[in-house]
């Protein structure tokens, strides 16, 4: 099954599933919008075995992401989470900074010119802004949720994908992206 | 025949949650005449009690049961202190204790991400109402079942209260001819506070189940309280069984259009038919006729 349910809509779906006596064995759910911040909502229990799709998970194993989930954790508490919408905040902050130090100013056009190219070595890996669309490109992660309520990559593209938001780079895609 | 019997039983479900988010807006909305729009942060608040009901006794069984009549208690007490601080005084205003029920909805939900924090908390279901039960023909899952139970209990211990004591009986004299009652030695004053507690106190109760289907979070009020307030106005505003009648039809004809379009189109199916409905009959399926003046 391919869920691309967001919010709280994933908690009743996964409540709904459980009850109709579905398990992660019988008819895998790959989730689009999941991360550990939701699995608390969810609840464990409804969604161990599930995979889901991101380019963070807490469990990466980098000095970077030690670092950032512990800080995070310092500041608010060990029972929280990180996720991937946090790092990806968390981030983008960075890159901005990357920017203005290379344009040496704070006008929009001048930050917006100095984009390309731009580096961080951000917890989920090494992300660099595209110059033509101003994209990021990123690791895809596949993560499977584990008991403890974190997910555990199971898959990886191994190195980051360049951002194609035209579809410019399939087949299926000619003639829609202009 | 499978099909159609999921789908009876898929509506049959989805009324008996309208029942219960709706059945105490009936009363405070329906039969004293406030717009409680805060009725749902009382679901939320009786759903928060579930959740720390659950972190006080671990067995998921236990906790649920506990957590009813808590869920109850909690929303009416909720309940009691909003119409003692500041809905006994517009009574005579039911637009302003819109806007003011509203700026208290919203002032519960930021103290409930203050409390609570803003994602979902999880409430585990026991062992014994997740799965399904199998009813030979078709398979329903146990706790839509239980919620249809509870809606059924909540529905008949309330018409049993109105009908046979002398609390329900002070009830529906102050609805039907408050000016009467009071004259004859009633006292509104405290009908009015307990029949707001009652009402805000179903609330919690719907919030308590709702744990068992959906998200537990700071917004989980406002995903019913249009609803409920749908079904109070469709099954006319002043009766109980007009209120069953409503929230059992819609919720059918949801699972119905549902089964044949998708959910999306179906909402927008309801919402035609009631529009159509309250142009035919404004007052509703049941209205109470009085010789009251007001």
């Amino acid at each position: 099954m391919f869920n691309t349910l967001n919010g709280d809509s994933n908690v009743a779906f996964f409540k709904e599933y459980k009850n109709a006596g579905l398990t992660a064995a019988a008819m895998p759910v790959v989730s689009v919008s999941i991360a550990e911040e939701e699995v608390g909502g969810v609840g464990v229990d409804n969604l161990v075995g599930q995979l889901t799709a991101w380019n963070y998970y807490q469990t990466i194993d980098s000095p970077a992401n030690k670092a950032f989930v512990a800080a995070f954790k310092a500041k608010y508490g060990q029972a929280r989470v990180t996720s991937d919408p946090m790092e990806a905040a968390y981030t983008s902050l960075f890159l901005w900074k990357a920017m203005v130090e290379k344009a040496k100013s704070f006008q929009t056009d001048d930050i917006r010119n100095a984009a390309a190219g731009v580096s961080h070595a951000a917890p989920e890996g090494t992300v660099t802004v595209n110059g033509e669309n101003h994209h990021i490109a990123k690791t895809a992660l596949i993560g499977k949720v584990a008991p403890d309520g974190l997910i555990y990559t199971v898959w990886s593209s191994g190195s980051p994908i360049e951002p194609d938001p035209f579809l410019r780079g399939y087949d299926w895609a000619k003639g829609l992206s202009g | 025949m499978q099909a159609l019997l999921s789908q009876l039983f898929a509506g049959l479900s989805l009324g008996s949650v309208l029942l219960l988010a709706a059945l105490g807006l009936s009363l405070t909305f329906g039969q004293m005449g406030v717009i409680n729009m805060a009725h749902g942060e009382f679901m939320m608040a009786g759903a928060y009690t579930a959740f720390m009901v659950q972190g006080a006794i671990a067995d998921a069984g236990i906790s649920l049961l506990l957590a009813i009549p808590l869920g109850f208690l909690v929303g009416g007490v909720m309940g009691v202190i909003l119409e003692a601080t500041l809905i006994h005084r517009m009574y005579h205003r039911p637009l302003d204790t819109l806007l003011v029920t509203w700026g208290v909805a919203l002032i519960l939900q930021q103290a409930a991400r203050d409390i609570f924090g803003a994602p979902n908390v999880e409430v585990r279901a026991p062992g014994w109402l997740s799965g399904s039960i199998d009813l030979g023909v078709t398979q329903v899952p146990a706790a839509r079942l239980f919620i249809l139970a509870l809606a059924v209990t909540a529905v008949v211990g309330l018409s049993l209260l109105l009908r046979t004591t002398p609390l329900g009986r002070r009830i529906r004299g102050v609805v039907q001819n408050r000016d009467l009652a009071e004259t004859v030695g009633v006292c509104t004053r405290s009908t009015d506070r307990l029949t707001f507690f009652i009402g805000s106190g179903l609330a919690g109760i719907a919030g308590v189940a709702l744990t068992l289907l959906g998200s537990t979070g700071p917004t989980l009020g406002t995903n019913y309280i249009v609803d409920a307030f749908l079904v109070v106005v469709a099954g006319g505003v002043a009766q109980i069984k007009g209120a069953v009648i409503a929230a059992f039809g819609l919720g059918l004809l949801q699972a119905t259009f549902e089964y044949s379009t998708t959910a999306s189109i179906a909402k927008v199916l309801v919402f035609v038919v009631i529009v159509v409905f309250l142009q035919i009959r404004p007052q509703g399926i049941f209205s109470l006729r009085t010789r009251s003046l007001a």
